[in-house]
């Protein structure tokens, strides 16, 4: 046997030629880049226009400076405005608010889906994940249903609160977009800590929510806190729904995201821009933040 | 023939500096070192997946620093082996002259030899999820050798394998280089596996390789205290040489002393292997050179030998291998004894090598 | 742990073992109801809303006229929905824009993730920010930023030399969409390709593959199932998306044929909304059952691909 084997590889086959560069790598390279400056051309394009840079601008250096000038001048008003300012605050309280509210059933939702067993697993994260995937615009429609359904409607006019055209109306929409998504962030966290770690400690005598309380939360801090920004930041990002649920109401239900809809549609579009550069700077910063905080972490 | 002159390369906490090696055709080499000390990173940078920051690799004396992984056309199987998982055993064989775009029963005619070699047949058609560790590493073995590497390189064949499939397979390797006629570079951190395998062996340290030799020079001229100790030589002790004729004088502690037929003066580092030290009954102190007087602390047996821990008086605790038959009443725990050391099998090392 | 040993350290821990056995019977009891109720809530709202779909007399006789629609409201389950050219019109234009959009992110995004995953590229960090942001970018601003770039911005005057008019298009659409999917895939197609040990890779390469050759030949079948979920994830988010399409291509229903191009006619996309659009037309308009019918298969849709997502095992990053 050996010895045929030695016969048939007897000759070698032939080494690959030099000089077959692929240019795969290179493609890589080129989508990233595409990508990258179509994204950046996206946002600096708002900056551009705040500015009210144009090919006038570039006749001369002089021109340009004074045009700059001017430029930087605008931007600083518009964020520098009130109208800017109550709207920004009133994005943080609502968007902090729901992400409170999220936290509060997110938690433990996440806890239990990592640990715990549920009959037929598939359907169950299906129905967690379903409000994430939902255009949260049909999420608005179903709620406005809801909300005008029976239990709901004769059970909010006894204890005298409502939804609509109000801050409340936005903290709900809020809280129903983000809450399936804090619970499936906080599943992901909770899967990072090693389940040999709670069998140890609960071997070592504490209960299981002592357990829960000194351990598990803290080991799974970092990724926890992570999700609570990506929410935060997802409930601050939210108009679709917003904008199906609850309708446009002067200081009670434009945050920036619908403030960005609503002064287009008013043809304010030096507003518009700066909401957009806002709301973009609100992303960016709070991806960044988690990035620094957690590293990189799956999501399904 | 593969060379490797004075490579260097960072890579995170490995530093590797100044590594050389010889590969000669048709030898199977071993690169033995402790776990952590970059010999994965030589292999490495042989097949081309890491750059070296200086130095250079020769194949048959051309320079292959410039060529890109595909071109190089070395032999590679990693410790988790790789095999494609999509692909089924006869394909993971046949990906590299698939690659060639060798016609079909080219293909066949290499691979189907080859998977009779390696006993690797019946497996055709199965994919590489469902392999036990033995299956696995044949047919990677199988892969990389069908395209003809000009070395096959081994990252730790035998770590991921239980005790008994690990003496059987290393065989196999062994059988299998015979029988393939190729250049093998294989890295391993044990011993005793890289003594069943190779006709030479490198072992690396701090970042260099510290010696190069057959099994025989290793274990008999160590060059290091280090290499004495990697290869079980289990006896490392603090002495003071003082020159005489024809070697030296070792003072050993106690009032022992031992001949040595090695020279060197001033403070020594002495390494003696346990199986060269022959225990005597205790009267024989007086008629026999070099000869350590002392009682037996611990007697232990092993599946080969048996391991005797000698307190000597006031001196030195020396470790001794002798075969099990010659295990009787004489050498229980507490008798007395005298451990004899021939001149010529103490090696010496001055203090400051490590 | 024995109760009748009453004289060791386990006998006086057992005292406290009954106490903690039912705070974490309590303790789970609680966290499983939490996601139960989740569970439920969830339910409800997609499903408390079920009624609509079956309109009852008075909502048919108060509702407002249909504005886009001829004859008038009946009775019909769903408001007959599917007997409405404009539905089909709008199930096609949807997945056609989506199928294009997801052609487009594949072609541009599993590349571009291939090569975040395994080359060394200076400042990846703050790349993988920038697109992880798009996925918390609220719809408006995406919407109004592309308003912007286009229509304000020196990329309008380039295009506009050249003829090309991207906003109020259909092209229009698959732009807007594509921003969203894109990142979508994309944090697939990362966590797919991180998932394959790039030894693979380098076998390959050793026996003399291309890297091309080698992704193309092992990295990409062992990463299939997380391509797939990022092909899914691209499409359900280009299908879902709704807001930054009402802002940059508006409702063009009612836009004349004559603006759009012989091969959208060709295909009959001009005549129509995206699905999720044309759910809040309906419902702004009054056709209350109509839009709920609409929202009901976006629903169907989000489900089957989520549900798919699971079951394949795609994974994807969130940052």
């Amino acid at each position: 046997m050996s010895e045929s084997a030695r016969q048939t590889v007897s000759t070698r086959a032939t080494p690959p030629k030099r000089g077959t560069r692929s240019v795969w790598p290179v493609i890589c390279l080129i989508a990233v880049l595409l990508i990258l400056s179509a994204y950046l051309l996206l946002v600096v394009s708002n900056v551009v226009y705040l500015t009210g840079i144009d090919e006038a601008s570039f006749s001369s250096v002089a021109q340009l400076l004074k045009d700059l000038r001017r430029g930087i001048h605008d931007i600083l008003w518009f964020f520098t405005s009130g109208r800017m300012s109550s709207r920004f605050w009133l994005t943080v309280k609502t968007a902090s608010i729901s992400t409170m509210l999220s936290l509060l059933v997110g938690i433990p939702a996440g806890y239990a889906l990592s640990r715990f067993r549920f009959p037929w697993p598939n359907l169950t994260r299906t129905l967690i994940d379903l409000p994430v995937m939902v255009p949260p615009a049909a999420v608005g429609v179903f709620l406005f249903g809801v909300m005008h359904g029976w239990p709901v409607k004769p059970l909010c006019e006894m204890i005298g609160i409502s939804f609509a055209h109000n801050t409340n109306g936005v903290i709900l929409v809020q809280f129903v977009v983000t809450v399936s998504f804090c619970a499936r962030l906080m599943k992901s966290s909770f899967d990072g800590v090693n389940p040999h770690f709670e069998q140890v400690s609960r071997s070592l005598g504490a209960s299981l929510p002592r357990t829960f309380w000194k351990l598990t939360l803290p080991l799974a801090k970092r990724g926890i806190i992570a999700s609570t920004i990506v929410v935060w930041a997802r409930a601050a990002a939210e108009w679709e729904a917003l904008m199906l649920f609850v309708g446009g109401t002067e200081a009670e239900t434009d945050v920036m995201p619908f403030a960005v809809y609503l002064d287009w549609n008013g043809g304010m579009m030096g507003w518009v821009a700066s909401y957009s550069i806002a709301c973009i700077l609100l992303a960016v910063a709070s991806m960044a933040a988690v990035r620094i905080i957690a590293g990189k972490s799956y999501l399904w | 023939m593969i060379e490797i002159r004075n490579l260097g390369i960072t890579l995170g906490e490995f530093h590797l500096h100044d590594v050389n090696l010889t590969v000669h055709d048709g030898e199977y080499m071993v690169l033995l070192g402790e776990t952590g000390v970059g010999k994965t990173v030589v292999i490495e940078c042989i097949v081309g997946i890491y750059r070296q920051n200086h130095g250079s690799i020769l194949v048959d004396g051309q320079d292959v620093t410039a060529l890109y992984i595909e071109e190089r056309n070395m032999g590679y199987v990693p410790q988790d082996y790789a095999l494609f998982p999509n692909l089924t055993v006869y394909n993971n064989i046949a990906y590299g002259l698939a690659t060639r775009k060798m016609p079909r029963d080219a293909i066949a005619a290499k691979v189907e030899p080859m998977m009779d070699l390696l006993n690797v047949s019946h497996l055709r058609s199965r994919l590489p999820l469902n392999l036990s560790g033995g299956e696995m590493q044949r047919t990677a073995l199988g892969r990389a050798l069908v395209t003809e590497p000009r070395i096959l390189l081994l990252d730790e064949p035998l770590s991921a394998l239980d005790e008994n499939t690990r003496s059987e397979l290393s065989a196999e390797l062994r059988r299998i280089h015979d029988a393939v006629g190729g250049t093998f570079l294989q890295v391993c951190h044990n011993f005793e596996e890289a003594s069943d395998v190779a006709d030479r062996i490198a072992i690396l340290n701090a970042g260099t390789v510290v010696q190069t030799g057959t099994i025989d020079e290793i274990l008999s001229e160590p060059a290091s205290p280090f290499v004495a100790r990697f290869t079980r030589t289990r006896n490392i002790l603090d002495a003071r040489a003082e020159a005489c004729s024809g070697g030296c004088v070792l003072a050993l502690g106690g009032e022992h002393t031992l001949d040595c037929s090695r020279e060197a003066t001033g403070p020594v580092t002495v390494a003696i292997r346990p199986e060269k030290i022959s225990i005597l009954p205790a009267g024989a102190a007086i008629s026999e050179n070099n000869c350590l007087s002392g009682h037996i602390v611990r007697t232990r047996l092993k599946p080969n030998h048996a391991e005797i821990t000698i307190e000597t008086d006031r001196g030195p605790t020396l470790i001794a291998y002798t075969p099990r038959s010659a295990v009787d009443g004489t050498l229980t725990e507490g008798s007395s004894v005298c451990a004899r050391i021939a001149p010529g099998d103490i090696r010496v090392f001055h203090k400051d090598a490590t | 742990m024995n109760s009748s040993n009453d004289n060791t350290a386990i006998g006086v821990h057992n005292g406290r073992a009954t106490g903690m056995r039912s705070r974490a019977v309590i303790f789970t009891a609680i966290f499983y109801f939490i996601t139960v109720m989740l569970m439920l809530a969830v339910c409800w709202l997609f499903l408390s809303n079920v009624d609509q779909l079956f309109p009852r007399e008075d909502t048919v006789r108060t509702e407002a006229m249909d504005a886009w629609r001829s004859d008038e409201p009946t009775k019909e389950f769903a408001g007959g929905c599917w007997r409405f050219p404009s539905f089909w019109r709008s199930v096609n234009l949807t997945v056609v824009s989506a199928t294009v959009t997801t052609l487009i992110a594949a072609i541009l995004g599993i590349p571009a993730a291939y090569a975040l995953s395994r080359y060394k590229i200076p400042g990846r960090a703050v790349i993988d920010v920038l697109f992880s942001s798009v996925i918390v970018l609220p719809a408006s601003s995406v919407g109004l930023c592309l308003v912007v770039m286009f229509q304000y911005g020196p990329l309008h005057d380039i295009l506009d030399g050249w003829g090309i008019h991207v906003p109020l298009s259909v092209p229009g659409i698959v732009v807007v969409q594509l921003v969203l999917s894109l990142a979508m895939g994309m944090s697939a197609w990362r966590a797919a390709f991180d998932g394959v040990k790039p030894r693979f890779e380098h076998v390959a390469r050793s026996l003399g593959a291309s890297p091309w050759r080698s992704f193309r030949t092992v990295t990409l079948p062992s990463a299939r199932a997380g391509i797939f979920a990022g092909l899914i994830l691209a499409w359900t988010r280009a299908a879902a998306e709704f807001g930054g399409v009402l802002t940059f291509c508006s409702t063009f229903e009612q836009f004349s044929p004559e603006l759009f191009s012989p091969i959208i006619r060709a295909l009959h996309l001009h005549k129509a909304d995206p699905l999720a659009v044309n759910m809040w037309a309906q419902i702004e308009y009054g056709n209350v059952e109509y839009g709920f019918a609409i929202g009901f298969v976006l629903v169907m849709i989000s489900a089957l691909s989520v549900y798919v997502l699971h079951k394949i095992g795609g994974k994807g990053y969130i940052w």
